[in-house]
């Protein structure tokens, strides 16, 4: 396993090599920062000088040995591909090497945008901004779900998504998950998983690009701009309302339920949505999308839990998850399923 | 009387993060280590009250299978119910508690099934009782608060 600065400076300049020949431009090594958070990949921020003498950012997304969301690096690479030059903003690519040969694990890479990350759990994330930016992030979700797919790549991925089978699939996978990965009996769980096979949501009026965890702290802004959309790697074609129910839910805004992602009110969300996507929302099948939002949820941080208890990745990142996001989507299951009786 | 062990481990959780992260260069390395204090800081505070805990979650459960033992009328489950609060636990270290609150867990899932396809209304609100206590008892997401400033 790769840690510590001097194995990372190793990294730098392998990389700043392979740059090189891949762009048939002279790069030289100038510094290499991991990024903290995020447990699918390791991502580090590098800085190559170029034949002008000028300063270039790269984001290199590396492939862990293990890793809580099991998806290669093309899913990832395909879904930034599908949204290139258009108005959901996203980094540019460079390069996808799926071989383990060049640099020790599958990577991609991306030219760094520039602006920051909030934290999920920061209220004051986006103050005094939440107007202008909860507009943009509801918007740009609706773009995401009206997507042409005639010529997406990550379509190509996913041949077999029909109307029908978008939320049965989803649940069946990420069930396996938590069948594969669970430390305990979670009975708050296991009610949630029998109410969403008693109840499956209508059939989906179209097929979208899924991100998969679009949520604050998964883009980047600079001031009351949203810059970029990241983190694809759970990308997949599916029901446009399966990444509305994961972006509403209360565990992106815990400490401010009103507004999710701490942005502007609930309804008001909705609306910006509908209308961009022109998708009309059934009620019942969002509902259905929220809470199998806190399954699917669980089944990561139960995963996370996993890798840290057998040891294949003790990053603390994993026992936060594992605690922390763990006991609040359990919460909103709770609240939710109390509600029905 | 020593210190005790959840205070020791309040006392290092705040050392690691303000005294020691700070030393570190690496942006990266500093945070992972603040992520280890407030992780710390988070096992320390559950640390007093977790076996009273699994007591109080364990005894819920025998009470609420007892009670609705007679609804059950499907006999492997019913015999299955019967012969765990038979049970005697006459050990309460840590594992043996939480062993025994597995299977009482696993148990509850099953009736809670049950109770569903019956319909028992009654039984399923007694139940959801029992899960709001087990939840509060390992819930951490009120000291998020706490979590950002020590983050």
């Amino acid at each position: 396993m790769i840690h510590g600065t001097k194995q990372d400076k190793i990294l730098g300049q392998e990389f700043s090599v392979f740059l090189s020949k891949k762009l048939k431009k002279k790069f030289s090594f100038l510094s290499i920062q991991r990024i903290f958070g995020g447990a699918s990949r390791e991502t580090y921020r590098v800085a190559l000088k170029d034949e002008d003498q000028n300063t270039v950012n790269f984001i290199y997304r590396r492939s862990q040995n293990s890793s809580l969301i099991e998806t290669d690096q093309k899913t990832e690479y395909f879904a930034y591909s599908d949204f290139q030059e258009t108005e959901v903003p996203v980094p540019t690519l460079v390069a996808l090497e799926e071989s383990s040969d060049v640099l020790g694990a599958p990577f991609m890479v991306m030219e760094e945008l520039p602006g920051k990350v909030a934290s999920p759990f920061d209220k004051d994330a986006y103050i005094p901004h939440e107007a202008e930016i909860g507009q943009q992030f509801w918007e740009i979700l609706g773009k995401i779900a009206s997507h042409d797919l005639s010529n997406s790549k990550l379509r190509e991925l996913s041949k077999e998504k029909t109307l029908n089978n978008c939320g049965k699939e989803q649940l069946e996978y990420w069930v396996e998950v938590i069948r594969k990965d669970s430390l305990g009996v979670e009975p708050i769980l296991e009610a949630a998983i029998r109410q969403l096979q008693r109840s499956e949501p209508l059939p989906a009026t179209r097929l979208s690009i899924v991100h998969g965890d679009y949520r604050n702290g998964n883009f980047l802004f600079e001031g009351k701009q949203i810059i970029g959309i990241l983190d694809w790697e759970m990308a997949h074609i599916g029901d446009p309302l399966e990444d509305l129910g994961w972006a509403l839910s209360e565990i992106w805004c815990w400490e401010k339920k009103e507004t999710p992602a701490y942005l502007i009110p609930r309804e008001e969300a909705l609306d910006i949505w509908a209308q961009e996507s022109k998708i009309e929302i059934n009620k019942d099948s969002l509902f259905w999308w929220e809470l199998f939002a806190c399954v699917k949820g669980l089944a990561i941080w139960i995963s996370a839990g996993h890798e840290f208890s057998t040891g294949s990745n003790t990053d603390p990142v994993n026992l936060f998850s594992a605690w922390v996001p763990g006991d609040i989507h359990t919460e909103i299951i709770l609240d939710k399923l109390e509600s029905l009786l | 009387m020593k210190p005790e062990i959840n205070k020791t481990l309040q006392t290092l959780a705040q050392e690691l993060i303000q005294r020691f992260s700070p030393l570190l260069k690496d942006e990266y390395e500093q945070s992972r280590l603040n992520s280890w204090g407030t992780l710390l800081l988070l096992a320390s505070m559950d640390l007093d009250e977790a076996v009273e805990n699994l007591i109080e979650e364990n005894n819920m459960t025998k009470e609420f299978l007892k009670k609705y033992l007679k609804s059950i009328k499907d006999k492997k489950l019913n015999q299955d119910v019967d012969f765990l609060i038979q049970e005697k636990n006459l050990k309460y270290n840590m594992s043996s508690l939480d062993d025994l609150n597995q299977r009482y867990r696993g148990l509850l899932v099953k009736v809670q099934a049950y109770f569903e396809a019956e319909q028992n209304l009654v039984a399923l609100k007694d139940s959801w009782k029992i899960l709001r206590v087990m939840h509060g008892h390992r819930k951490v997401s009120h000291l998020l608060t706490l979590l950002r400033e020590q983050g």
